[in-house]
């Protein structure tokens, strides 16, 4: 892949601009509110922004296109329950976040249950947000390591290091303003990569075409049941059931439970502010991500009248060709291409027909369509089992290095450089709020908890930005970590959000609306649950979406039941009136 | 649990109203994406 001068220059003056309006923005006062919380005067849209760029990493980006190339646009219904989500928060989270002036959404768990459930649950959130944001940092790194043979220290180091700049001094204020700016790019660049793709596609080839061939190839599958002749297939992991359901109690557990996404909200001006940031976010993310997806398409469609690398992942593709295993490679390799012209050749002759609506002739390219494009997968299978052969670490699995192989391939000097500074922006924008919420949470919910005295609001706020830093530290040391560990770990690291979601949601659900339980019946029943969703989870018998649903079902229902063997006065303890005042 | 904020609400009346917008937004995208999915499929 070539990164000429151009792009660098694009690429040092993109993240340059970002650090500088960050540290430009970073005025705030001196204490935890201003740090933590920008003074709570941040107007709708930037909350909007924030929570969205907190939401969308780096591999949002690369692997989404990816996505829709190789399994279709089925993707998006992952995001079904997020407006509904939305709106349950709005409803039952944000008036009692604002109302008590919490700094961390534990904060209120103590208010409601005991000191234990809120260090626990906090806890709990410190673990899995520091893996994710290691992994944050690793997975774009990796990615332009293969395709770039960039050092992964050094990319880990800036990825993961650059953006302290702006966090530690700024706070929650350059994060929320620095993700404005990256939004725009981020989607700027998208649209042109997307541009680009649409017209690089051959002449008489438009978006209605493009489509088409996605649609007649079985991309075009946004909606999906998940029913087969064997009736619901729980393990299929994305259709509108799962999406709707599964979609709505994981993202109501992210944003309502999540202090990297709480922390956002709670820096609005007003109650008014924070739900309308959050009801637009409902609103646009479906139609955005619909968005990137077609990226995807347009690419698969301009990889139909294309070249098609066999296989997507460059350093894998030339491990492969320079080994032992290099002979069997180039033969499969040649045979896929060949596979590919005869695709072409059909798909040329759809595009006439589609476009002279002549059905008989739809219907006969359709048909050679269909099988070519199954001889063409059955041969790239066996170019990733020549992978594997050759490098036994290998995951066989390119798909997120599809949109960065065609930006590489295709894209113009320049764009190309902005197309990387996206991914740096991309995981900026969720880095920064994680190691805020990281640092609130250990500043608010143990240090300042647990101080035997009382401080000034000024050796707080120090307190603070050292806990920013230590976490942007740990961070980076988590990513080489997962690194040295390999991509097993990625994996699970990435499903362990869903093992906690649940729980930590069922916990909130309790505190919210079953009011006769209390401290102790919540806390043995969340143990039990997560020990629940564990077992479901390794018994490997439903897609990780269903996790969520489990674990938060699981403790209400479990703590109904273990109640009545608590004692008496600590529910009357727990369910009073929770108007404590914020520590 | 109510919306009980000293904000106006913009655009509506009540919050009421904007949490069926979103709902209803949500089927049309469902509804829009199903007659993609047939007509392209």
């Amino acid at each position: 892949m070539n990164f000429s001068p151009l792009d660098w220059f694009v690429l040092v003056a993109t993240l340059l601009c970002i650090i500088l309006y960050g540290i430009y923005k970073s005025r705030s006062s001196k204490n935890v509110e201003g740090y933590f919380l920008s003074n709570r005067q941040m107007p709708w849209w930037v909350v909007m922004l924030s929570i969205m760029g907190t939401q969308a990493s780096a591999v949002t980006f690369l692997t989404a296109p990816g996505q829709a190339y190789t399994d279709g646009m089925r993707f998006v219904q992952y995001y079904f329950g997020l407006p509904l989500a939305m709106i349950v928060v709005c409803v039952a989270f944000v008036p009692i976040f604002r109302r008590l002036k919490v700094y961390t959404a534990y904060e209120y768990l103590e208010q409601r249950f005991d000191i234990k459930t809120r260090m626990i649950t906090s806890l709990l959130f410190m673990l899995s947000r520091s893996l994710s944001t290691g992994i944050s940092i690793i997975a774009p790194a990796l990615v332009l390591h293969s395709m770039l043979g960039w050092d992964i220290t050094i990319t880990n180091i800036f990825m993961g290091g650059l953006l302290l700049i702006y966090t530690t001094s700024g706070g929650a204020r350059a994060v929320a303003y620095t993700q404005q700016l990256q939004f725009v790019i981020i989607y700027a660049a998208m649209f042109a990569a997307a541009w680009w793709a649409i017209h690089l596609l051959p002449d008489g080839i438009g978006v209605a075409e493009a489509l088409h061939i996605g649609g007649k190839s079985g991309k075009m599958n946004v909606i999906t049941t998940g029913f087969t002749d064997q009736g619901f297939d729980w393990k299929d992991r994305f259709n509108i059931w799962s999406g709707l359901i599964g979609g709505f109690f994981l993202t109501l557990s992210y944003f309502g439970t999540d202090q990297s996404q709480v922390g956002r909200y709670l820096t609005a001006r007003s109650e008014g502010e924070s739900k309308l940031g959050l009801l637009l976010n409902g609103v646009v993310k479906v139609p955005l991500q619909f968005g990137i997806l077609l990226i995807g398409i347009f690419i698969f469609s301009f990889y139909q009248f294309h070249k098609t690398p066999a296989y997507f992942n460059l350093a894998e593709e030339r491990n492969a060709k320079s080994g032992k295993y290099a002979k069997l490679y180039n033969e499969a390799e040649q045979q896929y291409h060949v596979l590919q012209e005869q695709k072409a050749t059909a798909i040329t002759g759809l595009a006439a027909a589609l476009k002279a609506e002549d059905q008989a002739g739809i219907d006969k390219y359709r048909q050679e369509l269909d099988l070519h494009e199954k001889a063409a997968r059955h041969q790239r299978d066996s170019v990733k089992s020549i992978i594997k052969l050759a490098n036994p670490g290998s995951e066989g699995n390119d798909t997120n290095y599809i949109f960065l192989r065609f930006v590489g391939d295709t894209l113009p000097n320049g764009l190309v450089g902005l197309i990387i500074a996206i991914i740096f922006l991309a995981a900026w924008g969720s880095i920064a709020p994680a190691l805020n919420s990281l640092a609130s949470c250990t500043m608010m919910d143990f240090h300042k908890r647990l101080s035997p005295q009382p401080m000034t609001p000024l050796i707080e706020y120090k307190w603070s930005k050292r806990y920013t830093v230590i976490w942007g530290i740990v961070c980076i040391i988590m990513a080489q970590f997962a690194y040295n560990l390999g991509n097993s770990l990625i994996e699970a690291v990435n499903i362990l959000g869903s093992l906690f979601y649940g729980p930590i949601l069922g916990i909130f659900l309790v505190a919210f609306w079953v009011k006769r339980v209390g401290g102790h019946a919540v806390f043995f029943a969340a143990a039990l649950a997560e020990v629940v969703v564990l077992t479901v989870y390794f018994m490997k018998i439903v897609s990780f979406l269903w996790l969520n649903v489990i674990g938060a079902v699981a403790v209400i229902l479990l703590s109904l039941m273990i109640q009545p063997f608590c004692k008496r006065a600590t529910v009357a303890a727990s369910a009073a009136p929770a108007e404590v005042p914020a520590k | 649990m109510s919306a009980n904020n000293d904000d106006k609400v913009p655009v509506f009346r009540q919050w009421r109203q904007w949490y069926w917008f979103v709902i209803v937004l949500l089927a049309l995208q469902v509804i829009l994406f199903y007659l993609f999915t047939k007509h392209y499929a």
